[in-house]
């Protein structure tokens, strides 16, 4: 079982220390919205077309249609929302092999504000057909979730986080579509989405284990509807309640896809994520605004298995 | 080309005759750009439309669809039969341009979008070689008012797209009347000069003064706007200027009659300061 690490890393870091070399090796066109995010090398085809997401798009669709793969660096909150007919139209619909990449995820973006903040980023990827939708659960996942997405033969968005957060010890190497079982469990489902997700979850694991609950855990990386399927098999035939987490808001989300693969079971579905827009803050203060902690889930999830509806 | 022209006419009001109808203003005002390209300046291969250096073509006026799918059967792309089939079921052919069809690199009924792609279709070429080869992007005036054509046109000139050509079809009219009167802006050469663009104009339906602006657009370093007059429905008397031939659909043998009529070479095109009704696509 994996054990939350007192290291924390940024997943945004290392993907600028891993992208030079990925990047050369799967011959990708690196187009950046001038996030700082990057960190290029003469040997990148490196393009940095400044405060442009839509222009940045359309330049790496139009590449990629000249056999050019991509991926596009930008700010989550504003590929997404701002960019999305370009997303929709000029690399999902046509199914390009081009990776968006999306910093500042989730309410990562802390004391930035909420023009930063981007919890409804995986709703959206994960309304287009096509579209792999990607969240690493630490450092290490990022690096190898973003090599699988620029060999992805299609669209990918991967979302990563900005500053430090935590690192698990023995997670299991990720592969693309396939969520993770981290503790086995035969009483209630905690599907978690995101490094300080994951990290929630054991947790609370532990506190149900403390309440005479047994929790499984699962690390769900690829939260897009073409991986719900997986995501809802991975529930613990056993467990009689489905509880979701994530860092965004929970229409659409990892929990909505999860939700609708276990569904024909019946099993009780309590889903956790950010509530509404947030108000300034460090990341910290505002999963506490969301309900995200540690005490504030084992509660939910207490009342919830024990006041049924 | 001018026979090519008015067989690119015909084509499209024979589509027009169909019970979808098209956008047959938008159309006509673009036919001599579309000839004077694929018959005079673009490097293409219509037995390879993906032919790997080839010049690529990036319909950014999406609805102009008719005029390529006509231009593309006079340029033997697809079967001159298949142009009777446009919005008919299971025709390829849709209103918007339509990927599966060859010579239609993009879906660009989403106005704002061509630049873009182009920016990226022109990076790759250029990446090919010493010698690239060149993408076309055409623009709508009306399509001028989405601002994601200058996000695009920043990005082009401050990578120094030097084999880009974007031709801006200014027919002056929209969906519902005048550009001028729906969203006034700066002259269009203009806004593009004030982008850093090198910048020309030419009449859209001069065939020769066309291929000659071409060429030299070619020729220039930096990316290249030309600017092209045109009448929107040009070619079609009894519609020619009006904002009302947007969208036409020429359901009745007299509308078809008449439109026909009109179309005779003799037939005086109808000054471009008129006004009309508005068409509704």
């Amino acid at each position: 079982m994996p054990e939350i690490t007192p290291e924390r890393v940024s997943t945004r870091a290392v993907f600028a220390d891993a992208l030079p070399e990925l990047a050369v090796r799967h011959n990708v066109l690196v187009v950046d919205t001038d996030t700082g995010s990057i960190k290029p090398t003469p040997e990148m085809d490196y393009l940095n077309v400044g405060i442009a997401e839509n222009a940045a798009i359309g330049l790496a669709a139009g590449a990629e249609h000249c056999g050019r793969r991509a991926l596009v660096c930008t700010f989550a909150a504003f590929s997404v929302s701002r960019a999305f007919e370009f997303i929709k139209l000029d690399i999902a619909y046509p199914r390009r092999r081009v990776c968006i990449v999306g910093t500042h995820g989730g309410a990562s973006g802390g004391w930035l504000g909420p023009t930063h903040h981007a919890t409804e980023d995986l709703a959206l990827m994960n309304a287009l057909p096509h579209m792999r939708v990607v969240v690493p659960a630490d450092a290490r996942q990022a690096v190898a979730l973003l090599e699988q997405c620029l060999e992805y033969d299609g669209p990918a968005y991967l979302r990563l986080g900005r500053k430090a957060s935590p690192v698990f010890a023995d997670l299991p190497a990720p592969e693309l579509g396939i969520p993770q079982e981290v503790r086995p469990g035969s009483d209630i489902a905690l599907v978690a989405t995101g490094p300080e997700i994951l990290a929630t979850a054991l947790e609370v694991a532990q506190g149900l284990a403390g309440a005479g609950y047994s929790a499984q855990v699962i690390n769900v990386h690829t939260v897009d509807p073409e991986s719900a399927g997986a995501a809802g098999r991975a529930v613990s035939e056993q467990c009689r309640w489905l509880v979701t987490l994530e860092e965004a808001w929970t229409s659409g989300g990892m929990g909505a896809q999860v939700a609708a693969a276990a569904g024909a079971r019946g099993i009780p579905w309590l889903p956790v994520g950010v509530t509404g827009f947030l108000p300034p803050g460090s990341h910290t203060s505002l999963l506490e605004a969301s309900g995200l902690t540690t005490e504030s889930v084992l509660r939910q999830v207490l009342s919830f298995v024990t006041h049924p509806k | 080309m001018e026979v090519r022209a008015r067989a690119v006419r015909e084509h499209i009001v024979d589509m027009c005759t169909g019970p979808e109808g098209g956008h047959l203003g938008g159309s006509m005002s673009a036919v001599e750009i579309l000839v004077a390209l694929f018959f005079h300046t673009m490097n293409i291969d219509s037995d390879d439309p993906e032919w790997k250096q080839r010049d690529v073509f990036v319909l950014s006026k999406g609805h102009a669809a008719m005029a390529l799918y006509a231009t593309l059967a006079e340029r033997e792309f697809i079967t001159r039969e298949e142009v009777s089939t446009f919005c008919r079921p299971g025709s390829r052919l849709a209103t918007h341009g339509n990927v599966t069809v060859p010579g239609v690199e993009f879906a660009t009924g989403s106005l704002g979008h061509g630049l873009a792609l182009a920016n990226g279709t022109s990076w790759a070429q250029r990446q090919a070689g010493p010698a690239p080869a060149h993408t076309f992007v055409l623009l709508g005036d009306g399509e001028l008012q989405e601002g994601t054509v200058w996000e695009a046109a920043q990005v082009s000139r401050a990578l120094d797209a030097t084999n880009l050509v974007a031709v801006i079809d200014v027919n002056r009219f929209q969906q519902t009347g005048a550009v001028h009167e729906v969203s006034d802006g700066a002259p269009v050469a203009d806004r593009w000069a004030g982008f850093g663009w090198h910048t020309v104009e030419v009449d859209g339906h001069d065939l020769a003064a066309l291929c000659s602006v071409l060429d030299d657009a070619v020729r220039t370093q930096g990316p290249t706007a030309v600017v092209c007059r045109t009448v929107k429905a040009r070619g079609v008397g009894a519609l020619a200027g009006r904002a009302s031939s947007h969208f036409v659909r020429l359901d009745t043998e007299r509308k078809r009659a008449r439109v026909r009529a009109s179309m005779s070479p003799a037939a005086p095109a109808a000054t471009a300061t008129a006004k009309g009704e508005p068409g509704h696509a």
